[in-house]
């Protein structure tokens, strides 16, 4: 009895014990930096979205007149955008950072340096280019019998010169999804570093230099995988035969296309069926190689590499960040999402709100019309935009 | 039983493990010998029902109970086989979906069956002076697995070894027993359709969570669990009065890992329960039941990402800081039960529940709490070799509140939510019958629960045979 009588009341003690809520807090600075100091933009109407990677949660703010935000928020995987867009002047200004680790005691960065709580952010002045990917229709349908379809994908290509504006000539330029296919993988191996891999293939604008001309408030569109007409296959009804150019390679036996349409030039690495375009969230780019396509290829042993860190397995073949004219990188959410454009290119990210095969599609918001040609927007920050879950229009010939 | 149900799925999950504990040193204070073997059916249908159930179920039992008296020693054993077998089952990723906040699940309907073999064995061996010790053991393993994309496939196994002391007075008995439970569950998705892309979701709490296309690659989660409890026990006998007092102590710990090499954890529970059960016994006639228990749990997720590993070049999962703190469960269940008279016999109880959640991922928090108290009254009337128990009962929801934001998966939540709250009609029908010899019994049951409101989801019934034979 004397002994059992103090294990009864370390029993009893342990009856208080009980888990109380009690969240843990983190106070994060981001400190935004301007680029061009000189630019003249009131730093304090830029929207600063700190973004949970692990769930679904973004919280935006202003930042005060000397460019600083405070978050205070849980522990977490995050990454931090910020952009703003200025009517009145027509200057875009965005930028994002790395994904990094906030912890109890400070931030873990992609590099995996612990640092105090604070974050720069470099803000980049967004240089309008001519040309724009318009629409992008990667989502998929339905076939008639109700099964999913994915041949009847596309991408819209769009000279946003305006009025008096260039006139920008397709030929060599270049057509890719970048690696990591989806946006749900795990992280970017590539994450900070200069260069971009190319997700299997890409394809390429044929054409002497002159060949095809797209003058300003014009299309281009280009079916991925089947420029035919879907009428009779897929509930997306798209007639792609009347594309302007189509993904095609008779190396590549789930293509196809009809006659009429351009066949693009195949470039790929390894081997395949078909074009493996994310249905959900490919990070798609139109470039050019600074030395020219044909230069390019030939510097393989420069341009095609393993992943980092690897010496083995598949390799890609590389691009630099600065031959990009323009790029949208769609995820399938925020959550869990990887960063895989640079800030430059897109400062954010677009994602449908539809399920998948939903026939749904990003188009770009219209910024206005100046002598019936259209302006769209073009911020460099795919948030503001672009347009998610809209109804495929591609202005086909 | 509808609210009986919510009590045993949600509010004390592991007071239904506490309960199947003993203390087996106990086993010497009761000289039999038999073997009980029985063979069930049970059938459940109808729309008042928890988001993870079937819309129709039916399952089958056989178990084999044995008491004998070997030398002094005094052994028990026990073999279980279940199978069920319940239609349209949603968001079923674990067996028990209660036990922890963190889940792979689907939202498609489907058919799932569940088999379910336990095996326990005790020994109790008195030592003198009133003092005995005894062992128990036990070994579970269920088996799970949807017919329709997604199909999960579970596995799951429990062992479980709790030594016990045990003094018996004249009046006064004293047990004590402590213990150890392992169980893991591994479960597994795979599609088989080509043509369908389905989502597959990573939920941590509150149906907070996201969903993904189906990759094959990341469909593989064990979940595992380690649970030390403890327990007190006190007879007393005064003349005609009788008292029995068990209280009950645990706490566990679980972890989900991603099954295979790469580090992934998905998130740690840490749980208390308490339950205190009282029996006490006036004369013949009057017999009371009162027990209290209390449930508390914290959910924690790790900070991890993936990095290149520098020796193998292979891409693993580093955990950074400490788990963060994100679920809290508190819930608590009091029940009180009288039953009064000797041959006839009238049988009242009242229990109230009640459970809080909350989600916190500051500053986002997510909240839900709910209370209710069933009241039931049951007559038992013996005619001849039958005892034929009807019940009466009530559940009246006093208290209920649920977040329902943008960032919840709604659809399952308000399914959820429509079947906890409101109030509801319980009525229920007992029969057993026993053979002269007593050798043979069958017992048959059949109850319903029917919401009060008359828009609301109709009702559930559940009717179950069982037939036993003792040796």
């Amino acid at each position: 009895m004397k002994r059992i009588v103090p294990l009864l009341l370390l029993l009893l003690l342990a009856a208080p014990a009980c888990y109380r809520e009690s969240p843990a807090v983190v106070t994060l600075t981001v400190q935004l930096k301007l680029d061009h100091p000189e630019a003249a933009i009131d730093i304090g109407q830029l929207e600063v979205r700190l973004q949970n990677k692990d769930a679904a949660f973004g919280y935006i703010k202003h930042p005060d007149a000397d460019g600083q935000v405070v978050f205070d928020v849980a522990p977490g995987k995050y990454d931090v955008m910020a952009a703003g867009w200025f009517t009145a002047t027509r200057i875009a200004v965005n930028g994002a950072s790395e994904e990094f680790l906030l912890t109890t005691s400070g931030l873990i960065d992609a590099q995996g340096e612990a640092h105090a709580p604070q974050l720069e952010v470099l803000l980049h002045v967004a240089i309008p280019n001519p040309l724009i990917i318009r629409e992008a229709y990667y989502h998929g349908s339905s076939t008639l019998e109700g099964a999913n379809y994915t041949k009847d994908t596309y991408i819209e290509l769009y000279n946003n010169a305006g009025p008096g504006g260039q006139v920008v000539y397709l030929d060599s330029l270049c057509l890719a999804a970048i690696y990591p296919y989806n946006s749900t993988t795990g992280n970017n191996a590539w994450a900070g570093l200069d260069t971009i891999p190319i997700a299997q293939m890409y394809w390429m604008f044929p054409g002497d230099g002159h060949t095809y001309p797209l003058a300003p408030g014009e299309s281009a569109v280009v079916a991925c995988i089947a420029a035919v007409d879907h009428r009779g296959r897929a509930m997306s009804a798209l007639q792609l035969n009347r594309a302007h150019f189509g993904c095609w390679s008779e190396t590549l036996s789930r293509h196809e296309i009809a006659a009429g349409v351009v066949p693009m030039v195949l470039n790929m690495t390894g081997q395949g069926t078909a074009w493996a375009l994310s249905i959900h969230s490919p990070a798609l780019v139109v470039f050019r190689p600074e030395m020219g396509v044909a230069a390019y290829q030939s510097q393989a042993a420069l341009w095609e590499r393993y992943e980092p860190g690897k010496s083995s397995g598949t390799k890609y073949w590389h691009i630099a960040k600065d031959w990009i004219l323009d790029g949208v990188e769609c995820v399938d959410a925020p959550s869990s999402a990887i960063k895989r454009l640079p800030g430059t290119v897109d400062a954010s990210y677009v994602w449908m709100r539809s399920a998948h095969y939903s026939g749904k599609c990003v188009t770009r918001k219209l910024d206005f019309r100046a002598e019936g040609i259209e302006i769209f927007m073009d911020t460099n920050n795919s948030d503001a935009d672009f347009e998610p879950d809209s109804d495929p229009q591609p202005r086909l010939r | 039983m509808r609210k009986l149900l919510i009590i045993g799925l949600l509010a004390v999950f592991a007071t239904a493990a506490i309960a199947q504990e003993r203390n087996a040193a106990r086993l010497v204070l009761e000289d039999t010998s038999y073997v009980d073997v029985s063979l069930g059916v049970t059938g459940k249908m109808g729309a008042l029902k928890d988001v993870f159930e079937g819309s129709r179920e039916i399952g089958g039992a056989l178990g084999v109970d044995s008491r004998r008296t070997l030398g002094k020693a005094h052994l028990y054993g026990r073999f279980g086989y279940g199978y069920e077998y319940g239609q349209d089952h949603t968001w079923r990723g674990w067996i028990d979906p209660y036990e922890t906040p963190f889940m792979l699940a689907d939202s498609i309907p489907g058919s799932i069956s569940l088999e379910r073999y336990s095996m326990e064995a005790g020994v109790g061996l008195p030592v003198g002076g009133g003092w005995s010790v005894g062992l128990d053991a036990a070994y579970d393993v269920a088996l799970m697995a949807k017919h329709k994309d997604l199909r999960n496939k579970n596995t799951a196994m429990t062992f479980r070894i709790a030594p016990g002391v045990s003094w018996q007075g004249e009046r006064l008995g004293l047990g004590l027993d402590v213990g150890y439970e392992r169980s893991t569950e591994r479960v597994e998705y795979m599609q088989v359709s080509e043509s369908r892309e389905n989502v597959l979701f990573d939920l941590y709490g509150l149906w907070l969570g996201h969903g993904s296309g189906f990759a094959s690659a990341e469909n593989r989660r064990m979940k595992e669990r380690d649970r030390f409890f403890g327990g007190f026990q006190v007879d007393l006998s005064l003349g005609s009065v009788a008292i029995q007092n068990d209280f009950r102590v645990d706490w566990h710990q679980g972890v989900q890992t991603e099954v295979g090499y790469n580090n992934r954890q998905f998130g740690t529970t840490h749980a208390w329960n308490w339950s205190d059960a009282l029996s006490l016994e006036i004369g013949r006639a009057h017999h009371i039941e009162a027990s209290v228990s209390f449930t508390t749990m914290e959910g924690l997720r790790p900070l991890q990402r993936q990095e290149l590993e520098p020796d193998s070049r292979i891409r693993v999962w580093v955990t950074y800081g400490d788990p963060v703190s994100c679920y809290w469960r508190r819930s608590h269940l009091e029940k009180l039960r009288y039953v009064f008279g000797t041959s006839w016999q009238l049988i009242a109880s009242v229990s109230n529940m009640g459970f809080e959640h909350v989600y916190n991922e500051y500053p986002q928090r997510f909240t839900q709490h709910y209370h209710t108290v069933v009241s039931t009254l049951a007559v038992a009337i013996p005619i001849g070799p039958v005892r034929l128990t009807p019940m009466l009962g009530y559940a009246i929801n006093y208290d209920a509140f649920t977040d329902v934001t943008s960032w919840q998966l709604q659809e399952p939540l308000l399914r959820q939510w429509d079947y906890w709250e409101g109030n509801n009609y319980l009525g229920a029908l007992d029969l057993k019958w026993t053979s002269a010899t007593g050798r043979c019994y069958v017992q048959a049951h059949y109850s319903i629960d029917a919401s009060t409101a008359a828009d609301a989801d109709g009702t559930r019934q559940t009717a179950s045979v069982t037939v036993g034979f003792v040796f």
